[in-house]
């Protein structure tokens, strides 16, 4: 699919002579490269390493800091090459005497106004300008006039600004109105006078501002709630992903001591591309705060007991001897790894459960095949279709990482957008074409004005919320949507192209689903014993009052207060674990710091309980377990990779009555919706900032969310 | 008294570096006298210990009472022992660490171990266990005392 489209996009060249690679000499080195590359990618294909800071791989070419000045031979002056398209026999020249120079006298000018604060910079160490003006500055300043000072901006709490240090690279400015797609910041002034902020001053906001601070070349953009705490040569790093977003983006966690102290994106073309949204960056702070780090039991009075894993094992081991399989319930949390999972699932099978993860909200798909409940098109499909419908998502606040990609994708495939549900400034345009679910019953008829747009696509995709299919009535609705992908043609097996597309938003229910653990919930049943395997955000109405509730996790949240017996889990740093994500994609987590008090990983949890039942289940160790998980499904112990699966097959959703009500936006706080992030400082602070209540003059005609 | 700090001086008052200048290491005839003796030379080493970390330039990371407090759990690491001459051999060993580390002879990588982060374990004990989890498996053992493998 992805050749065919650049086999299509390769035929608007102008000219057929720009299909073949040509020739260019980097420092004397012949290196063969495609016609529209710039001498900064012709160089970086040779090996050659140029200086730059304005240039950035995902951002438009700017060319405005002149540090990647090359001489190429016939040519008078020197040229910055990121803006500069290589031509055939073009002779560069990266280290030359003129280069050289032209270097140095660019790199002059940026510390004219540069202060030298680097000492109390906390970019200090990992600085693009302290770094390459040890290698291409001159060694002595010949400056004696005064520094220019800048006021510094409001960049909300997430993003320090210490705007004296800024040297118009611009990277800020085109990161908000490309990828951002908020166009609010911009250059006032010339020369000296030159500042980058917003002109009429307000508060800059956008779900992805953390990606600033990784963009921002200099210390002019730093990560406040990181700020003065380490020095990067302090940190310890480990390779993860982040489960509290259900895309698993590729995360590098910083950890100095026992402490995790920053959160960075890491590389990824299929998942992350390199943003990760601010709750996951800047949401572990609340794994600080609220944690349970003891065995607690809930006395008559209502206050807790501290007991020992002993006494907390024998008291459970007490309680579920009392009760038969049938009255248990487990529910299975958001952020849980597949190996928890498996373990739930061996011990609860083992005493005779299988209610499990039977919610009244849990989501109403079933486990028989994967393009059931997966992202079918994966989430760099979106780059492939030409038309995307999504249902009941708001992707800006759901999953602001995939809406950047859709905004990619609509500014340069020309992705035509259409959403049913509650409408938001998603940053690009889209249609919108309903907010209850009859917009889906016309499409299906073909009333809508947007069917026949949906007609000629050749390449839709249909993105439904999984918050859609928790509706009482979700089944229903995703047989609405699938007679819909059936009758516009969205799975194309032939084309291998499956437009169905499932968004979850927690990873624990992939995770289930992958496992094929399906129940449905009972309205009638009066459980006596309940396992809240991490599950906070569940409906207070689904626990009878007279049942024994066990909560184990990792926060004293919703789970644990209405809980008889707490076990103390370990969050996803704490704890090695694998984890599915909405594609169906299986990554692994890494553990980077000990889980503070006498918490423990939750298999370890379950395997211990197991033993103490008498039913002990046959995994000591993280290997063993995955073999286990191996024998149940083989696919999730092969690590960053989707297995193929048939495009054509799926369960047929039972028909239903649809109620005609409204498709309600389900996050009412981006910052605070999970128990890691409700437990935050920083994403309090960020509650409080980005309030759309405080930053309007007007009375609202609804209440605000 | 005479014998071990001599001309009336005491703990407090004997100067720094005099260690050996008094202090004969007699062999201890009796369990009674070498503890006592291993005592002495802890309060020796307390005595001295800020006048150590400060010629070891390491008072930035340390504070005397918590090295004080440090060395006393390092050095209750051999209590099994109740053979004098055991005892007597842990003092002598003491003495030449403390003797060397006041001239500067000993760099306090050698000896950070010691005061800085003594390796608890809790030898003695662990017959505790055997009888409490007797009839777990080794899982349940190390889940129970924290003691197992990280898992990663």
């Amino acid at each position: 699919m992805l050749k065919l489209c650049q086999k299509i996009s390769r035929h608007f060249k102008t000219s057929s002579r720009l299909l073949n690679n040509i020739e260019v000499f980097v420092d004397g080195t012949p290196v063969s490269v495609a016609p529209d590359y710039s001498i900064l990618q012709a160089c970086q294909k040779a090996g050659v390493v140029v200086p730059h800071f304005c240039f950035h791989e995902r951002l438009a070419v700017s060319g405005n800091c002149r540090m990647c000045i090359v001489e190429i031979e016939k040519m008078p002056k020197v040229m910055t090459a990121c803006s500069m398209p290589v031509s055939p026999g073009m002779r560069i020249n990266t280290k030359s005497e003129k280069t050289y120079n032209a270097r140095g006298g660019v790199m002059e000018f940026l510390l004219a106004n540069h202060p030298l604060d680097c000492p109390i910079c906390d970019q200090g160490g990992e600085c693009d300008l302290q770094d390459q003006s040890a290698l291409y500055g001159y060694k002595i300043g010949r400056f004696m006039e005064y520094k220019r000072a800048v006021e510094d901006k409001n960049y909300g709490p997430l993003v320090a600004t210490v705007m004296t240090r800024c040297i118009h690279c611009t990277r800020c400015i085109r990161f908000y109105e490309e990828v951002a797609g908020i166009p609010i910041l911009g250059t006032t002034g010339r020369g000296r006078e030159t500042e980058v902020g917003t002109y009429v001053e307000k508060m800059v906001h956008s779900e992805l501002s953390g990606n600033l601070v990784d963009l921002c070349p200099v210390g002019a953009l730093t990560n406040a709630p990181y700020a003065f705490t380490a020095r990067p040569w302090e940190l310890r790093n480990v390779m993860s992903i982040d489960p509290t977003d259900s895309i698993t983006p590729s995360i590098e966690i910083s950890c100095k001591g026992g402490e995790v102290k920053r959160v960075l994106p890491r590389l990824h073309e299929e998942v992350n591309e390199e943003w990760i949204h601010d709750r996951s960056r800047h949401a572990f702070d609340g794994l600080k705060r609220q944690r349970l780090n003891a065995c607690l039991k809930k006395k008559a009075d209502g206050s807790y007991e501290e007991l020992t894993w002993k006494d907390a094992l024998e008291v459970l081991a007490e309680e579920v001897s009392k009760t038969s399989g049938n009255d248990m319930v487990g529910i299975i949390g958001e952020f849980m790894d597949v190996e928890a999972v498996v373990a739930f699932r061996d011990l609860m099978y083992k005493l005779g459960c299988e209610n499990i993860d039977a919610k009244k909200n849990g989501v109403k798909l079933s486990p028989d095949f994967r393009n059931n409940y997966l992202m079918n098109s994966r989430i760099s499909g979106i780059e492939e279709a030409d038309l995307l419908l999504v249902i009941g998502a708001n992707l800006r606040l759901d999953s602001p990482v995939i809406n950047a990609r859709v905004r990619k994708a609509t500014v340069l495939n020309g992705l035509n957008v259409g959403l049913i549900g509650t409408d938001d400034y998603l940053t690009y345009d889209h249609t919108h074409l309903g907010t209850s679910t009859s917009a889906l019953t016309d499409l299906l008829k073909g009333t809508h004005p947007f069917a026949k747009t949906l007609e000629k696509a050749k390449f839709p995709m249909i993105l439904v919320g999984a918050n859609v299919l928790k509706r009482e009535d979700g089944e229903a609705v995703n047989s609405v949507i699938q007679e819909i992908a059936k009758k516009y043609n969205v799975i194309k097996p032939e084309s291998n192209w499956n437009g169905y597309n499932v968004l979850h938003n927690e990873v624990g229910t992939v995770a289930a689903l992958e496992v094929g653990i399906t129940s449905e919930y009972d309205p009638k049943a009066k459980p006596k014993f309940m396992y809240l395997l991490g599950a906070d955000n569940f409906k207070p109405d689904e626990i009878p009052d007279d049942a024994f509730v066990v909560y184990q996790g990792t926060h004293g949240d919703e789970g644990a207060s209405r809980a008889n017996l707490i076990l103390p889990g370990a969050s996803y740093v704490e704890k090695s674990g694998s984890y599915v994500n909405t594609d169906g994609r299986v990554s692994l987590g890494k553990k980077a710091i000990p889980a503070p008090g006498q918490a423990k990983a939750d298999w370890e949890i379950l395997r211990a309980l197991s033993e103490v039942l008498g039913q002990t289940l046959p995994y000591d160790n993280l290997q063993e377990i995955r073999y286990r998980i191996a024998e149940l499904a083989p696919h999730l112990i092969k690590y960053d990779y989707v297995e193929p699966y048939s495009l054509s097959w799926h369960t047929v959703p039972v028909k239903g009555e649809v109620n005609k009500t409204v498709i309600s936006d389900f996050i009412d706080n981006f910052y605070m919706t999970d128990a890691i992030s409700r437990a935050s400082p920083t994403m309090a602070k960020c509650s409080e900032a980005f309030n759309p209540a405080r930053n309007t003059n007007f009375v609202p005609e609804v209440p605000i969310r | 008294m005479s014998l071990y700090f001599g001309r009336g001086s005491n703990n407090i008052t004997c100067r720094t570096a005099e260690i050996y200048t008094h202090n004969r290491l007699t062999p201890s005839k009796t369990l009674a006298e070498a503890k006592i003796q291993h005592l002495k030379f802890y309060r020796d080493a307390c005595r001295r210990m800020p006048y150590i970390l400060k010629n070891s330039s390491i008072t930035n990371q340390i504070h005397p009472t918590q090295a004080k407090l440090n060395l006393a759990t390092f050095l209750r690491q051999s209590l099994f022992a109740r053979n004098p001459r055991v005892i007597d051999s842990l003092t002598i060993r003491g003495y030449d660490w403390l003797h060397s580390s006041i001239w500067c002879y000993n760099h306090h990588h050698n000896f950070v171990h010691m005061i800085m982060n003594p390796k608890i374990d809790d030898r003695g004990y662990n017959y505790l266990d055997d009888v409490r989890y007797a009839n777990s498996s080794s899982f349940l053992k190390d889940f129970y005392s924290g003691k197992g493998e990280a898992n990663y």
